[in-house]
């Protein structure tokens, strides 16, 4: 990791401690070693601060592609670890970019709901986050975020002052190495729904109507 | 961004739009008062209401768009339904049934008056990619984005089978039918969505809530794929995708 993710990763840390009362638990399901794969709810613009600054090893993030336009952010966001994802299309760099990352055993950060909640619960998951978890053959680690939307929503210009946060890294998943691409989507929709169970535990966020249906529907096809 | 792109309307008398700024916002119609409560949540106050705090998913989730009828059974209510919603000052009907056909695309001489299945028309701020670039990082491809041309100025309006911005003082007018629209997705204050001909095209409603016009356009696009018989949307982004 470039050293800049060092240098700016104690003063990131500060910053989410001055903003919110940070609780951070489970850090012990972190691999030692190894390749991983990080998966937290998304409730807030800081998420990505609160994550990097307090995952005891060093991340890199899918970031949308829109934050890259400013020549300035472009040149320090991959000193901090972000590759970008363009979300208006399906983006196979994106997904060779995480897998080449995972394979040099780093760990990498993707929020399988694509965007921020704009009601704090958990929205429905991306199909290519899954499928990279499937594909991947590391460890997926759920993280469930509790209380960044309290801090600044997306519909909020400025944050609220210092709400109580958890951060809560869950007990890895393991898919193995699903290469072919029939069996994933076969099991797609039995991964969603455990990683929204586990999500929805983990932050004690609600899970949204949808999610909710796809969930149950996926329960009555396992049953 | 304020507290009304998420209560783009009043969750209890549904008046549109609910004027407000920061994390507040007051119903001139039924005096509610919303306010971003500390420690998380939504507070209700005002006459005939008292004072009470919900969350945000209960305040939102109560929320129905314009066209569906107002949202609390135990309020004053407002028949929306098939009168015309204000937008900025113009009065503009709402939406009907779409029935899909093959409209226009791409540029098209300006529609003098109103078409009659227009949902909704407000002040926009439009771009469109005009390429992608890569991003580089030690020697190796990261990934690519997207660069924007020159953002224009106009008014869009959403029809029943097609997204129309027509640029301030333009001649011409991007049409850009529901049916050919490949994603959907909000990004910070603004809705993007891809289309076939015109590729990615960034949308910016400054006068009102883009959560409402990113929730205007799927509903939209549901009632187009249903028409066509492509089935129920369930994602809208990287593309859309039916079950």
């Amino acid at each position: 990791m470039h050293p800049l993710y060092r240098i700016l990763t104690p003063p990131s840390r500060g910053f989410v401690r001055a903003s919110a009362r940070i609780h951070v638990d489970g850090v012990d399901h972190m691999p030692r070693t190894g390749g991983f794969l990080l998966l937290p709810n998304h409730q807030s613009i800081l998420d990505p601060f609160l994550v990097q600054s307090f995952c005891p090893r060093p991340i890199r993030s899918m970031t949308k592609s829109t934050q890259f336009a400013v020549p300035v952010v472009r040149w320090i966001l991959p000193r901090i670890g972000a590759f970008p994802v363009r979300r208006y299309r399906v983006d196979p760099q994106a997904v060779r970019t995480a897998l080449r990352f995972l394979g040099d055993g780093e760990g990498v950060c993707v929020y399988p709901e694509g965007e921020r909640t704009w009601d704090g619960s958990i929205q429905p998951f991306r199909r290519g986050t899954l499928h990279l978890a499937l594909r991947a053959g590391v460890p997926v680690i759920p993280v469930g975020l509790n209380g960044m939307f309290d801090l600044w929503p997306r519909w909020l210009k400025i944050p609220k002052p210092r709400p109580k946060v958890t951060l809560r890294f869950g007990e890895p998943l393991e898919f193995g190495e699903i290469r072919d691409r029939d069996r994933r989507m076969e099991m797609l929709p039995e991964v969603e729904a455990l990683l929204a169970r586990r999500l929805a535990s983990l932050s004690g966020a609600p899970v949204s109507d949808e999610l909710k249906r796809r969930v149950e529907l996926a329960t009555d096809n396992t049953a | 961004m304020a507290l009304v792109d998420l209560l783009y309307r009043c969750p209890r008398c549904g008046h549109d739009p609910l004027p407000g700024k920061g994390g507040r916002a007051l119903c001139p119609a039924c005096g509610a008062a919303y306010s971003v409560a500390r420690g998380g949540g939504i507070r209700i106050s005002g006459e005939n209401i008292g004072r009470e705090k919900r969350s945000v998913r209960e305040v939102a989730g109560s929320l129905t768009l314009p066209g569906q009828g107002s949202s609390a059974a135990d309020a004053p209510q407002p028949r929306l339904h098939g009168t015309p919603v204000r937008s900025e000052g113009s009065s503009v009907p709402l939406a009907r049934t779409p029935e899909a056909t093959d409209g226009p695309v791409g540029k098209a001489a300006p529609s003098g008056g109103e078409s009659p299945g227009v949902i909704r028309e407000t002040r926009a701020r439009v771009k469109i990619a005009s390429r992608e670039t890569d991003i580089r990082f030690q020697g190796r491809i990261l990934g690519f984005m997207e660069v924007f041309g020159k953002t224009r100025e106009g008014r869009l309006r959403l029809e029943s089978e097609a997204l129309v911005f027509r640029p301030d003082g333009g001649s011409e007018e991007d049409r850009w039918p529901l049916y050919r629209i490949l994603s959907v997705q909000a990004s910070s204050s603004s809705v993007q969505i891809t289309t076939r001909e015109a590729g990615l095209v960034s949308i910016k409603v400054p006068d009102e809530s883009i959560h409402l016009w990113e929730l205007l356009i799927h509903r939209a696009l549901q009632a187009t794929w249903h028409a066509r018989g492509w089935g129920r949307i369930v994602e809208f982004q990287p593309r859309i995708r039916a079950e």
